[in-house]
């Protein structure tokens, strides 16, 4: 259906409209007929203007916005525009006030994704009744059922499986879509009350930031975008900004237009890269080597910060030669604490307790590279050396000679990287999420980081290495986790003595936040009962099958990966020593998926693994959606969700654009339509109904905790308090239960559509940003740290690039290094990288008529010239790519941006766009990276949105041929 | 010649190629029966056969002061609007089913090419491949050829501000203008059987609101304003600093829309090493933006070099607006807070009684 003020629509219109008035005479001869309607006074129309004038008009406007992941995007202001109840155009509020007469303002925000969803959510795609499939998983065959049947059906496999085989077999499959608001709200309440089990898929999509995590203790940490401006060099590395930050691109061009400098480094020649004053191109993969080139000439050649390097950095402290291990107090001392890390003081010439409250050297003069002898506590004498001597000699043999070789680069090229970061005042990066979707990902970051350490570029205005950016509300946990707004303050008071006497210990509010979010992962706990998480990798590794695509050990051979031992074998070490825990745990099939803000089928590299391991284990599978995206094809139910201009709510946004921002319903949901919030609700209505009446009351979680189905539905709602179809108040009742948002009511941020964060919220996904929020300013990141010295939650409670874990040390990234991208798939030509598309966020407009209108309608695979050539590919061509995992079929793309070598697709095409059975996805084994099993260590850990295994696919090799014309797919 | 004439400059420094603009238009003007492949606001990759597919080869404008003959591009030349077959994918029960546009068989299909199937291809050889992003609307010109070539009198331009509109009570479809505009910016509606482009947003312009393709881009690309206002950025940077240049002056039809040309990442040299120029080629930019370029592009970096050294620049403020309401000159209303926003509404038979009589919806005088 559409929405179109069509001249027919006008016409009926006009229709009214008595002879009197000049009117051309297509309308003349309709009025004559209903002249009789001719009774009142009518709308005047003069002449064909007046139709134009009449499309630019409306009923009311409502403050909105779209709730998905847009992540780095997230979120714009919109104005809503409704006419004769429906949704007709958007336009962006602009109306973000200017944070100071320096800074260029936020307005407009929005992009071309945002601009059309009073189209998206009308078009073919939109389903608006429940459905049941009625032939096989994934035939296409469904029929309309009512809520009540579909619910009641669910209810009952629901129970089935909790009954007779625990409550750990429900799983909700959460994606980027996840709101920390009124949509998590409901999961969090159901999976707090019912201990069902919720994938936390950051690691998952390939977002871990893994580098990131190893080398700061967090990964949420972002500067806004307004403080790129104060920026003298940004690099963009790692980050497609032009594609992902397209509401804030502008104020990383105006700052060149202050006299800033961009340098992109990328492969292709990417969209960023031509805003960009050098584009530096390297081989695929090769991040690392150039970075670790980098901090080779700042070392060699004088330029380390060593006030900042020896108070923020682990650089002086020192490590025992004999156990490879940091040396602690308890190493030197009887009685010593193993927490205090040791460096060698210059003042008093021996070594010295490393500050631990704070990182204030006070009278510590440590010495930086420092090889030497200390005496043990038991008199032997071992040799130490600083993890600045041993990065020395690591960094060593990345001359630029060499460096150039393993990036496929040229030297002076490197000299010159290096010197203009060494001479920039302020350096600052955009790293998104490229980096972690290598296999070898995580040692790129840390060297990248590396630089932005060595050289002090960090926690400064327009200076810093960027993290993972999130923001959210803080109210969000108390809702879910309270039995009742009344006893939030009590539930989380039970808390406090822990959190007292850590912070007396001397650990800081963060890290007692990180281990707030950590117990998400350890069900069961006694001090407070939390919806439980699990790392989506694993799960769909050990569940899904994915892990079989990379079994064989003869892969690690074949594929180069470098590893020492089967992956199997760091899997079960990790799973054995509690290190990665991962619930339900091996061997307990899970029975039900809920998938909600989540389309697994779409972007699960391997995913054909999932249908044939995963699909036959589950009794149901209940995709909550507004249209039968790739999961919901092999579902057994998609349930019909209310998209964003049809319900009230907030959610989390980034540091970049530190504003609150709110939906509020502009129209009722279309058919039957429910609001996230209002489906789950509903769930747990029939769940409890259904338990009722085949007598079942309470069930045992694995770990002993009730789990009353006779009661669901009364505990989530708080006794009737929250029912379906109180979003609104659900929403409110975050807004005022969190900490962030003081200056405005809900009523007052709703109606304006956004507010500024007022402070840091104390909650585990964003307290990573440990800074103010400052009114009239830009936030600058990490200055708790940096200019308030307070300690980093690292194990050495410093920012760290030597890492002591056993897993680390085992694959020799106990520091940077840098490995070379696996074969991934096999020995194929070239590499398939990729990065998020323009034209829509994850895959929400992928199959949009506008949206393909204005690119290309099918799947398109990026190729140079040189590569084309050589396999006889033109433009437009359709190809076959494939390796020894799988293949799919695309349309070729041929560009001289591309490096030779390379292919690139952009990503979230949904499987049915792909003439093939195979999708792009389906060549990629992603096989688990053991450092990442790491665990039991104080910042190597499964916290939330980080410190699991990751998901990866830009290693992936392939080759393309050419499809003949006319050939199947 | 109009008393007064608007204007628009485009930064293409600040273009990422977003298409905001192309759907800020399309979701207000082109959503009504014959207009689904109208896109009245283009952004194509440049170099690149552009939208008409090799406008620039299809003739029109003038030269000397004479008309000259032009083609009028098809409906495939600028791109056909396929529909999808997503109801077959979802509902046809067909398991193998994929999504598919409608132009012809999937692996054998001629009309692929929509208006901006060259998207980031550019030109040029790796590692110097360059490409930017150029927007297009009409460029309601001083001497519009599309005026000139309508023998119905069926295009004005407004007096008051040289908007250049198509009167569609006096359209009878012949599509002279097709032919004659050389930026090939008209299109025609087969179901009304009338030429059709943009409007400059009028409506939206005579309540003091920037027009869509303006206002609702995120990268702050487009300035609005009369080129007689020397407060206005228009002036300004037409004028005064001269950074803004026409494209394809030499179509002879003084077009009103502007554009500051893109500086671009250095190219490398045959050993690999960076040079210190621009590498999207100078008779590239001339091509496009006339003799001025060099002096353009060179006035930027110099701006740039010197607020990097500390000094001001009014230039560089005046690009970077950092108060993104200064882009639109005197068109700086909030479309909220117009007045007359309230439909044309269809009369109710059902709803007409003496007790409750309908209101009159006054349209004013406003033509």
């Amino acid at each position: 259906m559409s929405v179109n003020l069509d001249r027919r629509g006008f016409l009926k219109g006009l229709a009214a409209v008595s002879g009197t008035l000049a009117m051309p005479s297509f309308v003349a001869a309709a009025a004559e007929n209903v002249a009789a309607l001719a009774k009142s006074t009518v709308p005047k129309y003069t002449d064909w203007k007046d139709i134009f004038r009449n499309q630019w008009s409306w009923d009311k406007v409502v403050r909105s916005t779209h709730h998905l992941n847009c992540w780095t995007q997230a979120h714009c202001a919109w104005d809503v525009y409704v006419k004769d109840g429906l949704v007709f155009r958007e336009e962006q509020a602009g109306e973000y006030e200017q944070v100071n007469p320096e800074l260029p303002d936020f307005n407009p925000r929005g992009c071309q994704k945002g601009g059309c969803f009073s189209h998206r959510m009308y078009d073919d795609t939109r389903i608006t009744h429940p459905l049941r499939r009625v032939g096989e998983r994934g035939s296409g065959k469904w029929e309309r059922v009512s809520w009540e049947e579909a619910l009641d059906d669910i209810a009952d496999a629901y129970i089935d499986a909790t009954v007779e085989e625990g409550t750990d077999r429900t799983i909700w499959d959460l994606g980027p879509g996840i709101d920390l608001g009124v949509s998590t709200a409901a999961q969090g309440r159901f999976s707090m009350l019912t201990q069902s089990i919720g994938l936390d898929m950051d690691g998952e999509i390939g977002d871990s930031r893994r580098g990131t995590l190893e080398t700061f203790g967090k990964i949420q940490f972002e500067r806004s975008a307004d403080d790129y401006f104060n920026s003298d060099l940004i690099l963009f590395w790692g980050g497609n900004p032009v594609h992902t930050q397209i509401p804030q691109a502008h104020f990383y061009i105006e700052a060149k237009y202050r006299g800033a400098k961009i340098i992109s480094i990328s492969p292709d020649l990417n969209p960023s890269a031509t805003k960009a004053d050098l584009w530096i191109s390297l081989k695929p993969g090769t991040d690392g080597a150039l970075a670790l080139g980098v901090c080779h000439l700042i070392v060699k050649e004088g330029h380390v910060d060593e006030a900042f390097v020896k108070e923020q950095t682990d650089l002086p402290l020192l490590v025992r030669d004999d156990t490879k291990e940091f040396l602690k107090e308890a190493d030197i001392l009887e009685g010593g604490r193993e927490d205090f890390f040791v460096l060698w003081d210059e003042a008093s010439n021996a070594p010295q307790v490393a500050p631990f409250r704070t990182l204030t050297l006070g009278d510590l003069k440590p010495k930086l590279d420092v090889s030497d002898k200390v005496t043990l506590k038991d008199g032997k004498s071992v040799k130490v050396r600083s993890v600045f001597s041993m990065l020395k000699e690591r960094l060593e043999p990345y001359t630029p000679a060499h460096v150039a070789k393993l990036c496929g680069l040229n030297e002076k090229v490197i000299h010159r990287f290096a010197k203009e970061i060494v001479s920039a005042r302020a350096v600052s990066s955009i790293a998104q999420t490229t980096m972690c979707k290598f296999y070898h990902g995580n040692l790129a970051e840390r060297s990248v980081a590396l630089i932005f350490c060595l050289t002090g570029n960090m926690g400064r205005k327009g200076a810093g290495f960027a993290g993972f950016p999130l923001l959210t509300p803080d109210g969000g946990d108390k809702f879910q986790v309270a039995p009742s707004l009344k006893e939030a303050k009590e539930t989380f008071a039970k808390l406090e003595p822990m959190i007292a006497q850590r912070i007396a210990n001397g650990d800081t509010m963060e890290m007692v936040m990180q281990d707030f979010g950590g117990m998400m992962f350890q069900p069961g706990n006694p001090l407070i009962r939390l919806p439980i998480w699990t790392s989506g990798t694993l799960f769909w590794n050990v569940h899904g099958g994915i892990g079989e695509h990379s079994a064989d050990p003869a892969l690690i051979k074949k594929w180069d990966l470098k590893i020492k031992r089967p992956i199997y074998q760091y899997l079960e070490e990790s799973l054995e020593k509690n290190w990665q825990p991962l619930h339900p745990p091996p061997g307990r099939d899970p029975r039900i998926m809920f998938c909600m803000v989540s389309n697994t089928m779409r972007r699960m590299r391997g995913s054909e693994k999932l249908r044939e391991v995963l699909w036959p284990k589950l009794k149901k599978i209940v995709v909550f959606d507004w249209r039968i995206n790739s999961t919901g094809r092999y579902a057994d139910y998609v349930l019909p969700i209310a998209p964003w201009y049809e319900r009230t709510s907030l959610k989390w946004v980034t540091p970049l654009s530190p504003y609150l921002t709110t939906t509020e319903a502009a129209t009722k949901p279309m058919g039957e339509s429910l609001s996230d919030w209002g489906a789950v609700v509903m769930l747990a209505k029939h769940i409890q109904q259904r338990a009722l009446a085949r007598g079942i009351t309470t069930v045992k979680s694995p770990q002993g905790l009730d789990v009353n189905l006779h009661t669901l539905y009364d505990d989530l709602t708080m006794n009737g308090e929250f029912k379906e179809g109180d979003d609104d108040k659900v929403a409110k009742a975050i807004y005022d239960l969190s900490e962030t948002h003081t200056k405005m009511t809900w009523e007052e941020t709703k109606k304006k559509g956004f507010a500024r964060f007022e402070q840091l919220p104390h909650e585990p996904s964003s307290i990573g940003n440990m800074c103010d929020i400052p009114e009239n300013d830009t936030m600058v990141p990490l200055t708790y740290h940096v200019k308030d010295k307070v300690p980093w939650p690292t194990a050495s409670r410093r920012i760290s690039f030597y890492i002591d874990h056993p897993l680390y040390l085992e694959m020799d990234e106990g520091l940077p290094v840098y490995k070379e991208p696996p074969k991934m798939g096999g020995d194929y030509p070239l590499m398939l990288t990729g990065g998020k598309t323009r034209w829509s966020i994850h895959s929400t407009w992928r199959d949009s008529d506008l949206m393909l209108r204005l690119h290309r309608p099918d799947p398109a695979i990026l190729m140079s010239k040189a590569d084309a050539k050589a396999r006889d590919i033109e433009d437009g061509d359709w190809v076959r790519a494939y390796n020894d995992i799988g293949e799919f079929i695309a349309r070729a793309q041929v560009t001289p941006s591309m490096r030779p070598g390379q292919s690139l697709m952009w990503h979230a095409w949904e499987k049915y766009q792909f003439p093939s059975k195979g999708d792009m996805n389906s060549v990629s084994p992603s096989p688990l990276n053991p450092v990442e099993l790491a665990g039991g260590h104080p910042h190597l850990k499964a916290g939330i949105l980080s410190g699991q295994s990751s998901m990866y696919d830009r290693d992936t090799r392939i080759e393309i041929v050419k499809l003949p014309k006319g050939a199947k797919a | 010649m109009s008393k007064r004439q608007v204007a628009m400059v485009m930064d293409l420094n600040k273009c990422i190629g977003c298409h905001t603009c192309s759907i800020a238009c399309k979701t207000l003007w082109t959503r009504r029966e014959g207009m689904k492949h109208m896109w009245w606001n283009t952004v194509n990759t440049q170099p690149g056969e552009g939208t008409p597919h090799n406008y620039e080869q299809m003739g029109g404008g003038f030269r000397n002061g004479e008309a000259q003959k032009g083609i009028r591009p098809t409906e495939e030349d600028f791109g056909v609007a396929w529909d999808f077959n997503h109801d077959d994918v979802f509902h046809g029960g067909d398991e193998d089913a994929f999504l598919q546009a409608n132009y012809g068989e999937w692996n054998n299909g001629e009309n692929w090419k929509g208006p901006n199937w060259d998207e980031d291809i550019g030109a040029g050889e790796f590692p110097n491949s360059y490409y930017f992003y150029l927007p297009r609307i009409c460029n309601h010109c001083t001497k519009p050829a599309c005026l000139e070539a309508c023998p119905r009198k069926a295009i004005e331009k407004r007096d008051e501000d040289g908007i250049v509109l198509i009167n569609e009570d006096r359209c009878s479809g012949y599509r002279f203008c097709q032919e004659a505009c050389p930026y090939k910016k008209i299109y025609f509606n087969e179901i009304l059987g009338k030429s059709q482009k943009c409007i400059f947003c009028f409506p939206r312009i005579d309540e003091g609101v920037a027009t869509a393709c303006s206002r609702q881009c995120p990268g702050r690309v487009r300035f609005l304003g009369y080129h007689d206002d020397p407060e206005g950025p228009i002036y300004k940077l037409v004028h005064e600093y001269k950074v803004a240049l026409p494209l394809h002056s030499e179509y002879g039809t003084d077009p009103n829309v502007f554009y500051v040309p893109p500086i671009s990442p250095v190219k490398y040299d045959d050993e690999g090493n960076p040079t210190d120029e621009h590498r999207i080629p100078l008779e590239y930019l001339e091509s496009l933006f006339g003799p001025r370029v060099k002096e353009v592009l060179d006035k930027i970096e110099s701006e740039r070099k010197r607020v990097a050294a500390g000094e001001e620049s009014e230039l560089m403020d005046l690009l970077i607006s950092r108060k993104w309401l200064d882009m639109f000159g005197p068109f700086s209303k909030h479309p909220r807070d117009v007045v007359s926003a309230e439909p044309v509404r269809i009369v109710d038979p059902a709803q007409l009684s003496g007790a409750n009589p309908v209101q009159i919806m006054d349209m004013g005088d406003k033509s």
